[in-house]
């Protein structure tokens, strides 16, 4: 007997619930800024995932990480070998204090996020990076298969990185 | 009379609040996965900014826009409040393509792109009704007084015609 059906529900995405106020003469303006962030659900269609991933990535002190999220290399969130054949969103926080961030560019098997494949995006402490694609393909993970995540040697500790990635299995 | 206080509060950022089921043998496994965005005061400090900018730029296919932060241009760009956008530091940036065909490229201006790449000419991809979020809540934010420009080009993927890009960019003023 099986229980239950293996399936995704909720939201994951860029969010704002901002309000602004400008304080003026005999009058304020408020200036809201709204964003909502994208529903996602179980399955291989627009705005469908079928595997999670979510965890804290070490990475030491000047030392750099290279993520193969195809080869099984690593477990998704219910412990299944991970074997992403395509990406639709990925989630990078920087946990430094002091450390900055570089993601991406190991090259020739570097995940197609960027143009050129040693492109390079940073991440300040603290700060995090946030990438979708909410289409149906999302983008093919079965060649391009890297996230690189280096430390760039500032301060005396390694750091944590938090990553989720959700995709195709 | 001055009426009411210059602020701001609310959260923006990267958020997720999933949880996904695997059907099992006499049982269901359950795991939710979070991130919650950061929130966000008035100020120059951690975690606050002074200056929004929010609006939906035009791109035709193939075309490219090239946004000064610090100097407000092309045109005279105005912050959510209508004044002219002046900003030298970048603590959150929100770029959405609502392009249903075509993708777009971000960056790669040349010596004056904004600094959230390793090296200038470096170009991350949005693809259609993808978004790119970067966030940097520290004090200092990224510098934009002397790399100021975040181009943006459409990718010529799609049909030809209109197609919208949502920016919101947070900072500090100068």
């Amino acid at each position: 007997m099986t229980v239950g059906n293996t399936r995704i529900s909720g939201n994951a995405g860029a969010a704002t619930d901002l309000r602004a106020f400008l304080e003026g003469d005999l009058t304020e303006i408020a200036a809201p800024v709204l964003l909502n962030n994208m529903g996602w659900s179980y399955g291989t269609g627009a705005n469908a995932v079928n595997v999670v991933y979510a965890d804290t990535v070490p990475v030491g002190n000047a030392a750099t990480v290279t993520m193969d999220i195809n080869a099984g290399a690593y477990l998704d969130v219910f412990e299944r070998l991970l074997s992403l054949e395509a990406v639709k969103l990925i989630y990078i926080k920087n946990n430094s204090t002091e450390a900055t961030l570089e993601i991406l560019g190991s090259g020739a098997l570097a995940l197609g996020i960027c143009k050129v494949n040693t492109d390079v995006i940073v991440i300040q402490p603290g700060g995090t990076f946030m990438w979708t694609d909410p289409s149906a393909a999302g983008l093919d993970s079965s060649t391009n298969v890297n996230i690189q995540l280096t430390h760039d040697g500032t301060g005396a500790d390694g750091v944590n990185v938090d990553v989720i990635i959700l995709g195709l299995d | 009379m001055t009426v009411g206080t210059t602020r701001l509060s609310g959260n923006a950022g990267a958020s997720i609040n999933l949880t996904a089921f695997l059907a099992g043998d006499l049982s269901e496994r359950r795991v939710p996965a979070i991130a919650n965005a950061f929130g966000w005061t008035y100020g120059t400090g951690a975690n606050q900014v002074d200056v929004i900018y929010a609006d939906t730029h035009t791109l035709t296919l193939g075309s490219t826009i090239t946004i000064d932060l610090l100097a407000g241009t092309p045109g005279s760009l105005l912050d959510i409040f209508g004044r002219a956008l002046t900003m030298d530091a970048l603590k959150l940036l929100y770029i959405k393509n609502t392009s249903a065909d075509s993708g777009l490229w971000i960056g790669g201006q040349g010596a004056d792109d904004l600094l959230i790449f390793k090296a200038v000419g470096d170009i991350i991809y949005v693809p259609p009704g993808g978004i790119f979020l970067w966030s940097d809540p520290s004090a200092a934010g990224i510098d934009t007084t002397t790399q100021t420009d975040l181009k943006i080009q459409d990718d010529s993927a799609g049909v030809a015609g209109d197609r919208y890009i949502e920016i919101i960019a947070m900072g500090l003023d100068d």
